[in-house]
């Protein structure tokens, strides 16, 4: 715990702090604006799916959708009202004996406080290590910065730092899923961590940080937890990570250096998956590669184009650069044949040719 | 009579509300958060952990954290 005349003193600073902050920016604020557009369009979605099932009489699905059309008024309201929150001036600076009080719920709460008046940083420490979906993420270190307060809005006012980094494989600066190179992006946090930051609710803002932190979004990490350690080779199962870490071009499998194939005909990389056998010389090639030509999968070495008709064929199938196809061979041979028989019809098979006047 | 609430879930606000005399957490906390399951919220009254039987008093200050929140990638 903080010894009294220091937190008394950081008070009074953090209480300075707040005070010369800055009026509202003029303008509209960036994010709120689309938040606001995209609910709408969802309350509209809904809307229309239930007014389509009532119209279509689908009586059992009808209270789950005027549920879900309720749910996305909500949003709306909420976005509306974020954007009203956006327009009034911050609320005043809380006094010192307010900031006492936040600093001493912090200490409470996460466990002690660290002023490091050098940098105008408050930092507070998780109590235990994180460990998300079996990943030991150790302990971290939570930094408010007093002095980006007015320039800087909610998350970005805080350093997120690990006490006893295990940072994914091949990525230095991720710590947490939802942590790079210290910055924290608070997801769902966003909107309630700007207004406690700028009320002055410094406990507040700690523990929805600490929320944060304490919190998975598989949806939208920096790195998957799944793949912290580095990823399996999906050939072979060997975890991979950084330099010895290859993708399949085809269908973005990883591949360790030994499973990574590669296309005989184009190069590209490719799991064994993504790639089949020339039907010709046998070589590995792409899909992409490879053309069925007569049932047989041919690569370009294994087929070529008729001069003729355009067709392509297998490679084997023409004598020469440049010469017909069987198909048109055996046209020409029948060709031959018919002009045979014409000539036999008109000289009673004498064999002599008609006049061709 | 009023009492603080500051609600940190979803856009996180903070007002005076007016509630009835007699107000437990737990019925405010139903009422702020409907379908919300109390233990997965930090619920401070005047900065302390409460009990849900717990009545608000004219002027108390509570607050509603979640302790799970998802964060993002940007």
């Amino acid at each position: 715990m903080l010894p009294t005349p220091l937190a008394v003193r950081l008070a009074r600073r953090l209480h300075a702090a707040w005070a010369a902050r800055p009026g509202p920016a003029p303008g509209d604020p960036a994010d709120d604006w689309p938040a606001l557009d995209a609910r709408l369009a969802a309350a509209r979605t809904a809307r229309r799916r239930l007014h389509l099932a009532a119209r279509a009489g689908l009586a059992l699905i009808l209270p789950r959708l005027a549920a879900e059309l309720a749910a996305r008024l909500d949003d709306v309201a909420r976005a509306v009202a974020d954007l009203r929150a956006e327009r009034t001036p911050p609320p005043p600076a809380p006094d010192p004996a307010a900031f006492l009080a936040e600093l001493r719920q912090v200490e409470a709460e996460l466990g002690g406080l660290d002023v490091r008046w050098a940098d105008g940083a408050v930092r507070a420490t998780t109590t235990e290590p994180v460990a998300l979906d079996g990943v030991d993420l150790g302990r971290f270190a939570v930094d408010f910065h007093w002095t980006r307060v007015g320039r800087r809005e909610g998350a970005a006012c805080f350093d997120v730092v690990a006490l006893d980094p295990h940072p994914a494989a091949g990525h230095d600066g991720v710590v947490h899923p939802h942590v790079r190179d210290a910055e924290l992006c608070p997801g769902e946090a966003s909107a309630p961590l700007r207004r406690a930051v700028a009320a002055g609710r410094l406990a507040d803002a700690f523990l929805l940080v600490r929320s944060v932190l304490m919190t998975y979004n598989p949806a939208s990490p920096h790195v998957p937890l799944a793949g912290w350690h580095g990823m399996p080779c999906s050939d072979c199962g060997r975890r991979v990570e950084g330099d010895d870490r290859f993708s399949c071009d085809g269908c973005e499998a990883d591949l360790c250096e030994g499973c990574a194939g590669s296309c005989g005909a184009c190069s590209e990389t490719r799991c064994d998956g993504c790639l089949a056998a020339c039907g010709g010389c046998r070589a590995a090639c792409c899909p992409g590669c490879l053309e069925d030509v007569g049932g047989r999968a041919a690569c370009p070495d294994c087929r070529g184009r008729c001069s003729r008709c355009g067709a392509t064929v297998r490679a084997d199938e023409l004598t020469a650069e440049g010469t017909p196809c069987p198909a048109c061979n055996q046209e020409d041979d029948i060709d031959d044949v018919e002009d045979d028989n014409d000539v036999a019809a008109a000289t009673g098979g004498v064999g002599v040719p008609p006049d061709p006047s | 009579m009023k009492i603080l609430l500051i609600n940190n879930d979803g856009g996180g606000f903070a007002a005076p509300v007016e509630v009835a005399d007699g107000t437990t957490v737990a019925k405010l906390f139903a009422d702020t958060v409907p379908g919300g399951r109390p233990g997965d919220y930090l619920i401070r009254v005047n900065r302390l952990p409460a009990a849900a039987d717990q009545v608000l008093a004219p002027g108390d200050r509570l607050s509603l954290t979640p302790t799970k929140i998802e964060g993002a990638a940007a």
